[in-house]
């Protein structure tokens, strides 16, 4: 029997019963004692390892709500060459990197790039199949953009992909094409996710699973002891069942199944007691803001970004990604069969018509705890978030949204009045709504305390702060990866607080957040992440 | 909230291993007039013969060794900072990162630090050894052009051993791949220090203006290199040594040390040793019980630890003290 008293600095529980503990007991993988030093040496059952915090500072271990640990792995992980443009900062500048890596490319080796940004790359033109041809006539290239939603391919590209002048487009996808048929680059939505995998096969399993190991190892030193796997496929089972056989620090996973079609199997599964469970299924009703396919009921602002660089047409106002039929069927499929559904959905528009759709479905099939989630709600409306709430409906935010794109959503893309309320936490938060915060890596790097910055300060990268009023207070910021959290994956009875009972997941870090300037939350350090009672990672 | 005008500037000096950093420190403390600086240096192993070569007041050099101020060092270097800065305020700070350092880690440290209100990041000079540059192969090259891009200043150094024709097309490759970045040309890293303390003038001194960029997910630098560290009380043979060096030129990165000879040991010799290229130069008198310290680093994948030392056994010379 393995326990661990923890002592020496504050201990923030994110659990009101048992605010202020002296000392946390953890006992094998469960804690078992939070209160005073004395009443918890009194009860111990043996010589327990005592941890000194030193000062620090012990909380929950951190929960990202939406996040893709494995394909984040197959995403970003070598050899896909980052072209985000923190790394390379001008078009320009992308062209001139793929056209170096061309230059040492074995013959046929295939090449993928990750984060051309529409918004963020300055000089950004519209990349061709013939302009990719002419850099790499001999090799599959793929160049995928930052939001992961599209994907640009040369000829050969295509051809490994199996997409030609023939390939009906599957429904929900976009197959950019010639008048005569013929595809012309760009690729979309879910079909860009199974094209990629083609490049990924060709690299092996080998290459896979080092990149997934150094996933892991990214948000465990970012103290998350648990984040979801959305867009979960069935063939992910064997990586995951992989790690844990290696004893890697594996995060606790809440899969949520990709769903494409109305008819896919979703297995029931909790493995090694919460490390990894089905906790839903994945559904996207719209796409990007940032390649203009979310349905809105106000058009994008009209400029050189929008009408030329996205090539949007003038008063567009998007679409959704399946028609709506279609979209009826798979999720009265997946809530039939009793899921919890998460739906991507970032326009206004898209958020209407799942409401309207969930709460058809809830009238005729009453569901009193179905914490049906929105994923990212960039453009939410006031109504749509008191509606949501009087659903039960539950809302995930993609924070980094803010700090990333920020300047771009408010100068080109929405205007200041719709940047204001962009991503509405505040709000949602203000109304009752237990939210959470998400980094949805590969999008974003995975760490708890920058979405707790973002959501508290609101600030874009260029210094600008988009809505003061939709700011978080600290606790609800906190409560947003953890506790609340916890209450969106379904695990508020074992994770998200430190509390007697639950998990024995923790961080330690060398400041307090509620203590601290919201400018430098993310600047506190992560010093130690404990897993099911085990540090798993310390910064010493 | 604090000015950032009345904040210690910090100059931040990043460069592939023997691209020139310590000859710019030198260069910028040279023409300090009257300014005090502070220098931290860092060296990727555990014995820093750059601080050894850098001419400040030994109250005003800083060593952070064995690791990198990027990551495994990275406390030690912020608390440092901390100190001077309520402590012993300098009118300058300048950080030589080591030469594997990632300088976007750097960056979000001394943004951490400008949020306090301690310091303000004033200029960020990446010096690349422009001989160097296109022999390292396509990784090493890929990743100094993404570092080149993290900076306000590049210096093109040792200009003098490459042709014309080679800058120019150097010069094209750093003009598309870094965007706003200035460019300048230098032997000998001879810059003019006007034009490092007032290039970034127009360049905001708060971090809202500076672009974040995600960190790639590595904690420390030990995976993909090596870093081999001696120091021998006992003088070298000369010949051997040399023949040490030549071999070292094709499997390590870099390599550097000060030395004493068994023909001239009343003297210290510098080596330095970059890619194919080896300098070497007498920097002084020394004690018949100078000891000699060498570092050596490259990649894991090409070097052998083992068979350094044994060769490097093979220099020292016999029945000497």
């Amino acid at each position: 029997m393995k326990e661990t008293l923890f002592h020496g600095g504050t201990i923030i529980t994110v659990d009101e019963s048992t605010a202020n503990p002296e000392v946390v007991v953890a006992h094998d993988g469960t804690i078992k004692f939070t209160g005073s030093r004395s009443e918890a040496e009194r009860n111990l059952s043996g010589a327990p390892t005592y941890v000194d915090l030193d000062g620090n500072c012990l909380l929950p271990g951190f929960i990202d709500a939406h996040s893709h640990p494995l394909w984040a792995a197959k995403t970003r992980g070598s050899p896909v060459v980052d072209v985000r443009p923190e790394i390379v900062p001008t078009f320009d500048a992308v062209l001139a990197k793929i056209e170096r890596r061309v230059a040492v490319a074995e013959p046929g080796e295939y090449l993928l790039f990750f984060g051309l940004d529409t918004q963020l790359h300055h000089g950004f033109k519209i990349l061709t199949r013939e302009q990719l041809d002419s850099i790499a006539p001999d090799n599959p290239l793929g160049v995928q953009t930052s939001n992961c939603h599209a994907l640009y391919l040369n000829s050969a590209g295509f051809e490994v992909c199996g997409i030609d002048e023939k390939t009906p487009t599957p429904t929900g996808s976009i197959i950019e094409r010639s008048v005569c048929g013929r595809p012309t680059g760009k690729i979309a939505e879910a079909i860009t996710w199974q094209a990629l995998e083609a490049f990924y096969e060709a690299w092996g399993d080998d290459r896979l699973c080092e990149e997934f190991e150094k996933c892991i190892h990214e948000f465990i030193r970012n103290g998350i002891t648990t984040t979801t796997e959305h867009l979960y496929l069935p063939f992910y089972k064997t990586y995951y069942l992989s790690a844990l056989k290696k004893g890697w620090p594996l995060p606790r996973i809440a899969a949520y199944q990709q769903a494409i079609t109305p008819d896919m199997k979703v297995e029931p599964m909790n493995i090694q007691n919460d490390r990894l469970w089905m906790a839903g299924v994945k559904i996207h009703a719209d796409g990007s803001p940032f390649i203009g396919n979310i349905w809105l009921s106000r058009p994008y602002l009209e400029n050189q970004f929008t009408l030329v660089n996205m090539n949007l047409p003038p008063g567009h106002t998007g679409s959704v990604n399946y028609p709506e039929e279609y979209f009826e069927k798979m999720v009265r499929n997946y809530v039939s069969q009793g899921w919890q559904m998460s739906i991507h959905t970032q326009g206004d528009r898209t958020i209407d018509m799942v409401l309207d759709l969930l709460d058809q479905i809830l009238s005729e099939v009453p569901r009193l705890d179905h914490r049906f989630r929105l994923e990212h709600c960039a453009l939410m409306r006031d109504d749509q978030i008191e509606r949501a709430i009087r659903m039960g409906v539950l809302s995930s935010f993609f924070i980094n949204h803010i700090t990333h794109w920020g300047a771009p959503i408010e100068d080109v893309l929405f205007g200041p009045e719709r940047a204001a309320h962009y991503i509405p936490a505040g709000t949602a938060a203000k109304q009752g709504m237990r939210i959470s915060l998400h980094a949805d890596t590969p999008m974003t790097d995975p760490s708890c305390l920058e979405l707790m910055q973002a959501a508290m300060t609101r600030r874009a990268n260029d210094g600008r702060c988009l809505g003061p009023g939709e700011c978080l207070e600290v606790e609800t910021a906190l409560r947003a990866v953890t506790i609340d959290a916890a209450y969106q994956i379904g695990k508020e009875d074992v994770l998200g607080s430190i509390s007697p009972g639950k998990h024995a997941d923790f961080v330690v870090l060398d400041a307090n957040p509620l203590q601290t300037d919201s400018n430098c939350i993310r600047d506190i350090k992560v010093k130690q992440t404990w897993l099911a009672g085990e540090c798993v990672w310390t910064n010493d | 909230m604090t000015d950032l005008l009345n904040c210690v500037p910090i100059i931040t000096i990043g460069g592939f291993l023997g691209a020139g950093k310590t000859t710019l420190v030198n260069r910028i403390l040279a023409q300090a007039d009257g300014r005090r600086i502070v220098v931290f240096v860092n060296d990727f192993g555990s014995i820093n013969i750059d601080y050894d070569l850098i001419e400040a007041a030994d109250t005003d050099r800083i060593s952070l060794k064995n690791g990198c101020v990027c990551c495994t060092l990275n406390d030690d270097l912020i608390s440092s900072i901390v100190t001077f800065c309520r402590e012993d305020q300098p009118d300058t700070i300048v950080i030589e990162s080591s030469g594997v350092s990632n300088p976007r880690s750097l960056d979000q440290s001394i943004f951490a630090l400008q949020s306090a209100g301690h310091v303000r990041l004033y200029n960020r000079i990446y010096v690349l050894d422009a001989d160097q540059f296109g022999s390292l192969g396509y990784e090493n090259t890929e990743i100094l052009i993404d570092h080149a891009v993290a900076s306000d200043l590049v210096l093109v150094n040792k200009s003098d051993l490459v042709s014309d024709k080679k800058l120019r097309a150097l010069e094209a490759t750093l003009d598309r791949s870094t965007g706003d970045t200035a460019v300048c040309r230098t032997t000998h890293c001879d810059v003019a220090i006007d034009s490092i303390f007032e290039s970034n003038e127009s360049v905001s001194f708060s971090c809202d203006g500076v672009v974040l960029a995600d960190v790639e997910p590595v904690q420390s630098h030990r995976g993909r290199y090596h870093s081999w560290s001696k120091t021998v009380e006992r003088p070298l043979r000369r010949e051997t040594f040399q023949e040490f060096l030549r071999e070292l030129s094709g499997i390590a990165l870099r390599a550097k040390g000060t030395i004493v000879f068994d023909d001239d040991p009343t003297h210290l010799s510098a080596f330095d040793l970059v890619g194919n290229r080896m300098t070497n130069r007498t920097i002084g008198n020394c004690s018949p019980q100078q000891a000699s310290k060498l570092v050596v680093i490259g990649k894991n994948d090409s070097m052998n630890l083992e068979e350094l030392e044994y060769r490097f056994a093979a220099c020292l010379a016999e029945g000497t003290v």
